[in-house]
């Protein structure tokens, strides 16, 4: 006999998965079972993990499907759940997580990013409550497409209240550091980096991973390989676990790549399984562009390597010429690229592929 | 010309009690630190002087005087730090920063005096110097006074304000003074007591386990499965094993001083993530606190306390595996999660462990020496995966191992590859693993059933295979990569949905450039398949195929998309008609739905 749904213990049970694919996949078998028991809360609790899970520790695109059945179940239940995590915050935090993806994604043509944020905002007037969070996704929607209207919208952001809804003061903190930085304004990003360091802010899990990586990239952009590695080295014992962490791994494979081979090619080996199947074209986009340096740098000509199968350029024997590998990503990075500026009618990335050239890092 | 800002005292406390400080309790501890500094800086002063000490007295719930026999206060000094803000009195600085031996650093200490108390009096006298009493009041104003006498030192008189009484309870201060000052090196009496509040183990390193166990059943409250001293540049203390399991979330509980003053009960900022089956008591030296002294500042000194600690328990724990084996397997049985997870972050401490660590697979629970000894096998990284596939391997006497939980998937790659074990990562599409490729002419035979499922399933992104395997009475397997379900989810919420995502998922499925294939492979072992082949041209055969490939996404814990559902009921309702020979002459296999 089939025992009955009791999402409690199905709950209790994906909590002690590890984070990442295989909590995705027991919670894509729950989210089958909550609608099959037709159990509201579990319905939208399991798609909530999901959500969570593929934000954070995974493919933040993979959020989009499970974002558009969180809203459609939503819609159809107004008020949502009787319990109060599945309440009007929880789904405009639901339609986030599916919103963010889309700056990362080439394919979704402006137009239709735009008609996303703007029903986002309906939302966030529905329920009276968003508008900071709404007024970041304004800027990531800029972010890689024009500077200056990336920046005005970060200040709008910072001005807006917070609120329930509200993202990690700190996270908010180190998007101004970056965008400060990226503009050049040092001055800036101190400023918003002294109240995290002095913890006047408190971090998330995340928050000090992603104000290294700012400071990482501006090092290397500027050149100044002594600034960057202690942060690639604070970078690098901080570990990389899932794949979620393949935000940060293509810095730390240009890092690596200029001055340490041996390190650059262990973490290459051990982490180009992650790009497969990688929507978020940025995070490829990135891993790619580390990869180009790091065999573009390597000090020979032939490299030893354990590599999957799937990988295109795969060889049986492990034995890869350095410079081969180093087209084929620059290949792969500049394609990524340009469809971003193509979709952005921008030059930020050719512009940032420049950056990491031989001349620079 | 140069302005001078003007400080609102009611302002400044306003910050201190609700924004800076958790709890009025801390005035006790900046009393404490305030008390031990001047001990400190007067012991400096008269080598040879090791007298200092710290007496509390009580008018129960009225008033409280806190002396200490230390340095005291010049009327200069008085002027210059207990007037100005923000001025420490911590005597010189080094390289701009205060000595170790210095507890405090930020000079706005004793204002969380006034969190309790409307006024501050203190009375002070350097040795052999003249007495001064300070007078000092929450509106921000103070008096100066020549005093005829005063004991050397310092003595701060409190006032309880209307709701603080029971911080002047001798019960409440003999808790905060052992909470925050339990490992301060000057002692510290509550008036007519005889014993001092604050004894701890000189030395922990010289203790032995018994009494490091008291200990920490006397200050935790808690009977520990074992304590670990912990004695390295930057910390000394103990590291207490909890004698159950405890979740990863759980951080708090510890008793984490800077200079014998209690910092923090939270373990994040010092202790690895790993630690959370341990409960530490211990004190740092060198590291830098936060503003409200409640944390520590991220810097160089931090992460290598942080691996010195890592350091110190491993090598424990490696001596326990020697002189103590059973013991280190009691601990591995309770907390194998904290300990995996360490061992991924430190080699040393992976090669200890593995040995002992359990694993789910197949043959059931199995150790990593088990593993070590197994031969070859696989691992899947998903619990619902590996219990679809435990009974094909089990049938087949192959090992796969599930890594679906926590920690395990890094833990057994890192098994493979530091010992050369033939162990590998499965993927879905590498099912042929476990499978059999039938025989040329066997797929001859099966020619008509194949291309009847191939067309049958080509609607959902499906083809067929033949494979033999076990066991035999599983007629099919339905087998997709990531990628595939991740279409197959894109697919089912663009079609139930016309909201806020239409579009992007829409644009997203576009931008596939080749639609990936699931597999449905039919097992040449079951009955049934054999049946369905030698009956190759039979009506039914698309409708049967169909239902197989709903059976086997239902049995992988698949969700049926609409048309997947609808598809169910239609071919059911079909095999049910034919069963009672109603609609045989309309049906052929070749028919589409």
């Amino acid at each position: 006999m089939t025992k009955p749904f009791d999402g409690e213990v199905l709950d209790e049970v994906i909590q002690k998965l590890s984070d990442g694919a295989p909590k995705m996949t027991a919670l894509l078998d729950a989210i089958r079972r909550a609608d099959e028991a037709g159990e509201l809360y579990w319905r939208l609790a399991f798609r909530w993990d999901y959500l969570c899970q593929a934000t954070f520790h995974d493919d933040p695109s993979k959020a989009i499907p499970v974002a558009a059945e969180y809203s459609a179940i939503y819609e159809e239940n107004p008020g949502g759940s009787p319990m109060t995590k599945h309440s009007k915050e929880a789904y405009l935090m639901a339609m986030e997580m599916g919103i963010d993806p889309a700056a990362r994604l080439p394919q979704i043509p402006l137009e239709q990013y735009d008609a996303m944020l703007e029903k986002y905002r309906e939302l966030t007037r529905r329920y009276g409550l968003g508008e900071k969070n709404y007024q970041w996704q304004r800027y990531f929607r800029w972010e890689f497409a024009d500077q200056d209207q990336a920046l005005q919208c970060l200040q709008a952001a910072w001005e807006a209240e917070r609120d329930a809804l509200s993202d990690c003061e700190a996270c908010e903190h180190v998007r101004a550091v970056r965008q400060y930085l990226r503009a050049g304004d040092r001055e800036m990003a101190e400023r918003y980096t002294k109240p995290l360091v002095s913890y006047r802010v408190s971090p998330c899990e995340s928050s000090f991973q992603n104000l290294w990586q700012a400071y990482l990239d501006d090092a290397m952009d500027r050149g100044d390989w002594e600034a960057a590695v202690p942060f690639a080295e604070k970078l690098q014992k901080k570990g990389n676990r899932d794949r979620g962490d393949l935000s940060y791994v293509g810095s730390l494979l240009r890092c690596w790549g200029r001055g340490n081979t041996d390190q650059a090619l262990s973490l290459f080996s051990r982490r180009l399984e992650w790009t497969f199947d990688m929507w978020d074209q940025k995070w490829l986009y990135d891993f790619y562009k580390g990869a180009w340096v790091c065999f573009r740098e390597a000090e020979r000509e032939q490299v030893k390597l354990r590599l999957p199968e799937r990988f295109p350029l795969y060889r049986e024997d492990g034995v890869y010429s350095a410079p081969e590998l180093a087209e084929w990503f620059y290949r792969q990075a500049a394609d990524i690229g340009g469809r971003f500026d193509r979709r952005n009618g921008a030059d930020y990335f050719s512009k940032n592929l420049a950056a990491a050239g031989p001349e620079r890092m | 010309m140069p302005y001078r800002f003007q400080v609102n005292l009611g302002g400044i406390l306003d910050v201190l009690s609700n924004h800076l400080y958790k709890s009025p309790d801390v005035f006790l501890r900046e009393l404490l630190q305030n008390g031990v500094d001047a001990v400190t800086l007067r012991r400096k002063g008269q080598p040879g002087w090791d007298s200092g000490r710290i007496v509390i007295r009580l008018e129960p719930g009225r008033r409280l005087e806190f002396q200490d026999n230390g340095a005291g206060l010049s009327e200069e000094g008085i002027h210059r730090f207990l007037a100005i803000i923000g001025q420490s009195s911590k005597a010189e600085l080094i390289d701009g920063r205060i000595p170790e031996d210095y507890i405090g650093r930020f000079g706005i200490g004793l204002l969380s005096c006034f969190m309790v108390s409307d006024t501050i009096e203190i009375h002070t006298r350097t040795p052999g110097g003249p007495a001064h009493v300070w007078i000092g009041r929450a509106d921000g104003t103070y008096t100066l006074e020549p005093q005829d006498s005063c004991p050397e030192g310092t003595t701060v008189m409190l006032t309880a304000r209307p709701g603080a009484e029971h911080y002047f309870q001798p019960e409440t201060v003999e808790r905060l003074v052992r909470y925050y000052g339990l490992a301060l090196p000057v002692p510290v009496y509550l008036e007519g007591e005889p014993e001092r509040i604050n004894r701890i183990p000189e030395d922990f390193s010289a203790v032995n386990r018994s009494q490091l166990l008291s200990f920490g059943e006397w200050l935790f409250g808690e009977e520990f499965l074992d304590a670990i001293p912990i004695q390295t540049p930057h910390i000394s203390g103990v590291a207490y094993v909890l004698p159950c399991r405890t979740d990863v979330s759980v951080k708090v509980g510890h008793r984490i001083y800077l200079k014998q003053m209690l910092l923090t009960e939270r373990g994040d900022t010092l202790l690895p993530e790993w630690a959370f089956f341990l409960r530490c008591f211990l004190n740092t030296r060198s590291l830098r606190p936060t503003a409200s002294r409640e944390d520590f500042y991220e810097d160089g000194e931090l992460a290598a306390a942080r691996t010195e600690f890592s350091q110190a328990v491993g090598s424990y724990l490696a001596e326990l595996s020697q002189d103590a084996p059973e013991r280190l397997q009691r601990v591995v049985d309770i907390h194998a999660q904290a300990i995996k997870a360490m061992a991924i972050w430190d080699d040393s401490l992976f090669r200890l462990f593995i040995d002992y660590l359990p694993f789910e697979t197949s043959e059931g629970t199995m150790t990593g020496r088990a593993l070590k000894q197994a031969g070859a096998g696989a691992w899947v990284g998903s619990v619902p995966k590996f219990k679809q596939l435990r009974p094909l391997f089990m049938t087949q006497g192959r090992l796969l191992i599930c890594t679906g939980y926590t920690s395990d998937e890094e833990l057994v790659e890192k098994l493979a590859d530091d010992f050369s074990l033939p162990l590998e990562p499965l993927r879905e599409d590498q099912l042929e693993l476990v499978m059999e490729a039938p025989a040329p002419e066997e797929e001859q035979r099966a020619f008509a059933l194949l291309r009847a499922a191939d067309r049958g399933l080509k609607e959902f992104d499906c083809r067929a295979e033949l494979r033999r395997f076990l066991p035999g009475d599983l007629p099919a397997l339905y087998a997709m990569s990531d990628e595939v379900g991740f279409l197959r989810r894109l697919q089912s919420a663009q079609k139930d949905e016309g909201g806020l995502f239409s579009g992007a998922l829409a644009s997203l499925l576009e931008s596939a450039e080749t639609r990936p294939l699931a597999t449905l492979y039919l097992n040449q072992n079951s009955p049934l398949i054999q049946r369905l082949i030698e009956n190759g041209g039979a009506d039914l055969l698309q409708s049967v195929i169909r239902v197989l490939y709903i059976q086997a996404l239902l049995a992988g814990g698949h969700s049926l998309h609409g048309g997947e559902r609808k598809l169910l009921n239609r071919e059911l309702l079909r095999l049910v008609e034919f069963a009672g020979g109603q609609g045989k002459e309309k049906i052929s296999h070749d028919e589409t739905i």
